[in-house]
């Protein structure tokens, strides 16, 4: 969590409109339902569908 | 609904890039347009797919490249060019702003032309070191 630490205290200190997600058991690569088998990657259903719902509320709120 | 796909040639500086338009052909409106950036792997099926799911929903989008040709497929030349980009935050920017380029250019319905567009030197479209996007 130290990089994640950093780059929220870098985010606030420029003042930016920002938001982090965490989603527990998502590995690298957790959006690819076809991605290689490799250590440390995998895809995990749940993590793939809530940040679209959350990219489709971010759309939303832009474009309206 | 129909989603179309197209393919489009474009260039940074030296660096020949191929991306794809996805869009519904039969909605003429004014609609947004996103930019799909691809992971490690390069512009493959997976980006492709996800290009088209956004253009399911409405968006024109464009999933651009950020590797020359050659690239995709190739470990060591992902990786090279992973590390080229990576430690040149401008240069990521500029990759990704001439992405953005291409898809304004083509905004707001169907792709109207393809073939390489001029080189830009600016981009905000990643987030630099030390420079947060802001509002």
């Amino acid at each position: 969590m130290t990089q994640v630490n950093a780059f929220v205290q870098e985010m606030n200190q420029a003042g930016a409109d920002w938001q982090l997600a965490v989603y527990d058991g998502a590995m690298h690569g957790f959006t690819h339902e076809t991605g290689p088998a490799v250590p440390g990657v995998a895809y995990h259903a749940v993590a793939d569908a809530r940040p679209a719902t959350a990219m489709q509320n971010f759309f939303s709120e832009l474009f309206g | 609904m129909t989603i179309n796909a197209q393919t489009i040639a474009y260039r940074h500086g030296d660096t020949e890039l191929t991306g794809q338009f996805a869009w519904d052909a039969e909605r003429g409106d004014q609609r947004p347009g996103i930019l799909v950036v691809h992971g490690g792997a390069g512009l493959d099926s997976h980006a492709q797919g996800r290009a088209n799911r956004l253009a399911e929903l409405g968006f024109v989008v464009f999933a651009c490249a950020m590797y020359g040709r050659g690239v995709a497929g190739n470990r060591e030349r992902i990786m090279a060019s992973i590390a080229e980009l990576r430690d040149d935050t401008a240069k990521l920017c500029q990759r990704a702003r001439a992405g953005i380029d291409v898809l304004v250019s083509h905004l707001p319905g169907v792709p109207r032309r393809s073939g390489p567009t001029r080189p830009h030197d600016a981009g905000q479209c990643i987030r630099p070191r030390n420079e947060p996007s802001r509002r």
